[in-house]
């Protein structure tokens, strides 16, 4: 088992006595449970020793953070925070960070190096269509590979749960 | 008060005004009938395209189209986000879908919204608990049981489970834990499901006659995540369940026991030029009178390009793993097929459009219409 199915193993095991424990409270909403499972994922993925690259990255290589073929943006599915008053790292004013995320693996022409990026949306404000709409899937998979998938939303485990807008913050470098 | 509400009979009657005017034209007044107002009781006859016209920035819909003339017959409200799930004999339709209290913001009521196809009446829905993946449209995130007790949502925290409603009942029954698992596919009997695990495994449950409990059985790997990993669509053809891999090799499960089993793997694009892979989203879709299988593909195919749109449908003849015909088409994203004999296909694109194509005797495709569509349309059902 990689890292990764590791850590979502971990995960899932972390919420599992939770979510027996409300299958009998059917009609009853559970912030509590939903939140739970959330900050387990908020605390383990930031952090992701993540080390495969599946592959070299193709479409992925400019190097202007406005354009959907800037680097960082391997993986990117959405739209782009900086464009919407936020920057590279920062979800725009009166937004929530998304509490969970993604995490892509991209090649910094610069340096050519391989970063993990870890792509958190921004919450709860209207989806920002002033922006470019991204979807770049370099080692995207599909959600039994959770950490790896582009195409939920990952507001999912915050309190405000529409979709804004998605960051691209590097929180490390693949061996 | 005056205003608005005195204002409103005014405008409506100067409305009406208008057509009796000009409706009259040079007919004698006594010979004018007016019309009436009214709702239309149900949709045209004929036979249906349902479209998810999925939208994350509020209200969605599920588009129901005339087959023949892709003439939109009516829209199912949804929620945002929302997953569509229809009926075998087409004449019900679900929606997982969210509301927002404050529609970006607030608490997440998910709900489970029935809906009669023919008067596209709404109801009844049952109140999920607010775990359901906020996900693009799949088919496999929202399923019903082959023996149509219960109907099975994708849940996802981002831990996976999946909530078992009682049809019946109107009533969530049970949440499965399906940890590091996705996707739900259902037997052809009973009421057992499997679903993909990410180390290359499928478990599958079988429920108990009420639904509250279930049985787990663990197959061995049947695909490699790292190396060759599979999409999550799934097509049915007899006992055997579909499943591609990103590199284009078309995998057979047999789900008829408590386990599921591999029963084959062909490799589709070997000894073809170009780097041909397959992408989209509903990017299969099989008829099994034909026993064809419809394959959207891409070339010059690289790591991340398993979304790109599809520039070739391949038709797979099915008794022999070899492409029978390859059709050029318009990047669509997501594909299906009717389960007839002289079958037809659908597709959607990401730029919102609707295109039916007819399929001749070798299985090659020739477009027959379009319409425009709305929303992000990654998921579509057709029936007989």
């Amino acid at each position: 088992m990689d890292i990764l199915a590791k850590i979502t193993d971990l995960m899932d095991r972390a919420t599992e006595a939770g979510v027996r424990g409300v299958a009998h409270k059917t009609g009853r909403r559970s912030f509590l449970a939903r939140m739970g499972g959330g900050l387990v994922g908020a605390a383990l993925m930031p952090v992701l020793p993540y080390d495969r690259t599946f592959g070299t990255a193709f479409a992925a290589t400019g190097e202007d953070e406005y354009a959907c073929d800037y680097w960082r943006y391997c993986a990117l599915d959405g739209n782009l925070c900086n464009s919407c008053g936020g920057t590279l790292t920062e979800c725009p004013p009166g937004s929530e960070t998304s509490k969970v995320s993604w995490v892509g693996t991209c090649r910094n022409p610069s340096d050519g190096k391989d970063y993990l990026v870890s792509y958190n949306d921004c919450c709860g404000r209207t989806a920002c269509d002033n922006s470019p709409f991204c979807n770049q899937n370099v080692g995207e998979r599909p959600g039994y590979r959770m950490g790896l998938h582009n195409d939920i939303n990952w507001c999912m485990a915050n309190t405000s749960q529409g979709y804004h807008c998605t960051v691209a913050v590097l929180v490390g470098i693949a061996e | 008060m005056t205003g608005p509400s005195l204002k409103a009979p005014v405008v409506l009657a100067a409305a009406m005004a208008v057509p009796l005017t000009l409706a009259g034209g040079p007919a004698p007044a006594q010979d004018f009938v007016p019309e009436t107002l009214s709702v239309k009781p149900t949709i045209d006859p004929g036979p249906n395209v349902f479209v998810n016209q999925q939208q994350w920035i509020g209200a969605g819909s599920i588009a129901i189209f005339d087959q023949a003339t892709l003439k939109l017959k009516a829209l199912l409200p949804t929620g945002a986000m929302g997953q569509m799930l229809v009926s075998a004999d087409g004449k019900t339709a679900w929606a997982q879908s969210s509301f927002l209290k404050r529609t970006t913001y607030g608490p997440n009521e998910m709900v489970l919204t029935r809906f009669d196809v023919e008067t596209a009446a709404i109801g009844p829905e049952v109140i999920l608990p607010p775990k359901a993946a906020m996900a693009l449209g799949y088919t496999p995130l929202l399923r019903h049981s082959a023996d149509g007790r219960f109907v099975l949502v994708q849940n996802a925290t981002p831990a996976s489970s999946v909530t078992v409603v009682d049809v019946t009942a109107q009533t969530v029954v049970q949440e499965i834990p399906t940890p590091g698992c996705w996707g739900i596919y259902p037997a052809a009997e009973g009421a057992r499901f499997s679903t993909i695990c990410g180390d290359g495994t499928f478990a599958s449950y079988t429920l108990s006659a009420d639904g509250t409990g279930a049985e787990k059985a663990t197959s061995a790997a049947v695909f490699d995540p790292e190396t060759d990993p599979i999409f999550i669509e799934d097509e049915r053809v007899g006992d055997a369940l579909l499943f591609l891999t990103y590199s284009g090799k078309l995998i057979r499960l047999s789900d008829t026991g408590a386990a599921v089993e591999k029963l084959s793997e062909t490799d589709l694009v070997a000894g073809i030029e170009g780097g041909w892979a397959p992408g989209g989203y509903e990017l299969i879709a099989a008829n099994a009178a034909k026993n064809v299988l419809f394959v959207g593909m891409h070339p010059e195919s690289f790591d991340g390009s398993h979304k790109k749109g599809m520039e070739e449908i391949w038709a797979i003849d099915l008794a022999t793993g070899t492409v029978a015909a390859r059709s050029k088409v318009e990047h669509l994203s997501s594909i299906t097929v009717t389960p007839a004999a002289a079958p037809v296909l659908f597709g959607t694109t990401e730029e919102g459009k609707l295109i039916r194509y007819d399929i001749d005797a070798g299985m090659a495709l020739t477009k027959s219409a379009e319409t425009g569509l709305a929303g992000f349309a990654m998921s579509l059902w057709v029936t007989e």
